[in-house]
């Protein structure tokens, strides 16, 4: 398979930064139909800084959470590959907005290369209802029956947001 | 219904398995007649591992973040293993960000197997209702 979008190229397309930019590479993509992106897990990834030694193989698995992330920003990406390659501008956020019918029939480890093959299902305005699947080499780890996602102007995200730019920051929790 | 409850603390410590973040600060649980309540709360720290990345100019607390701490309160709850098998319906309804306080609201039965189904409600430290969680997690992870 060749790489159509290298890990640069997706840090430029989704406002997602490190250590939250959670897809490596995109490649396939068949513009606002279907996509396949990559995703390589390795140990040494900010989730299993705290894992304890000596525990059970399964605690090792990666956390569904990240993984859910992980193929929600290769169907943005998909998206986003529907509308042009228009790159999320700095003033808008991406926001996943609901999950159903999702089941998680495997796990995956460090080392393993997560292959999210996502579908556009339906666009209505802003939102957009992907459906698909998270592969593991040949092994199927989770189906997704939809996700929706939303693009929104971060100034409509809250006012509360830009109250909190003003001060009242304790110190120390700055990023 | 839970307010009649008695709820009591649950140790939070190191949790045993892989996690972006520890996703609560306290968890309370308590035994209904055919269900188990729980109660969880998470402040959301700018410094939290993950979230410099999630926005770098705005932090906002993942959606998936949220089934994160769900999954960690019933985990340290039942201590014991619970790891996510099914998300049937996930909403999420408003954003959090940094400074903000998540307070969740679980119910959790007995399901098909050894699965739990979970039913919750995540709220903003503003009341506003953050999410909307129906899952089902599987304890026997064998």
């Amino acid at each position: 398979l060749s790489i159509l979008l290298d890990h640069a190229a997706i840090r430029s397309l989704l406002p997602q930064g490190h250590p939250m930019s959670l897809v490596d590479r995109i490649v396939a993509l068949d513009p606002g139909v279907s996509i396949l992106g990559l995703k390589a897990i390795t140990g040494s990834e900010p989730c299993y800084r705290r894992l304890p030694a000596g525990g059970r193989r399964e605690h090792a698995a990666y956390p569904v959470s990240l993984m859910l992330e992980s193929f929600g920003q290769t169907a943005a990406i998909l998206w986003l590959g529907g509308m042009g390659s228009a790159p999320v501008r700095d003033d808008h956020v991406l926001m996943l907005v609901a999950v159903r019918d999702c089941t998680i029939e495997g796990r995956a480890f460090p080392g393993d290369v997560l292959r999210h093959v996502a579908r556009l299902d339906q666009v209505v305005g802003d939102n957009v209802f992907v459906e698909g699947e998270i592969l593991v080499d040949d092994r199927r780890v989770a189906t997704i029956g939809s996700m929706m996602a939303v693009m929104r102007p971060r100034t409509v995200l809250s006012e509360r947001a830009s109250a909190q730019d003003v001060g009242n920051r304790p110190e120390g929790s700055a990023p | 219904v839970s307010d009649a409850l008695s709820m009591r603390s649950v140790p939070v410590g190191d949790l045993p398995f892989a996690a972006p973040l520890r996703a609560v600060d306290e968890v309370r649980v308590g035994q209904a007649a055919d269900s188990l309540v729980v109660h969880a709360s998470k402040r959301i720290e700018a410094g939290d591992p993950y979230l410099e990345g999630h926005f770098p100019s705005l932090v906002i607390y993942p959606g998936v973040f949220i089934v994160e701490t769900l999954r960690q309160a019933i985990a340290l709850a039942l201590d014991g293993p619970a790891e996510i098998a099914r998300l049937r319906s996930v909403r999420f309804l408003a954003p959090l960000f940094a400074d903000d306080t998540l307070t969740l609201e679980a119910v959790v039965r007995q399901g098909a197997g050894a699965a739990l189904d979970v039913d919750a409600r995540c709220h903003r430290g503003d009341g506003r209702l953050a999410a909307r969680l129906r899952l089902e997690l599987e304890t026997d992870l064998g």
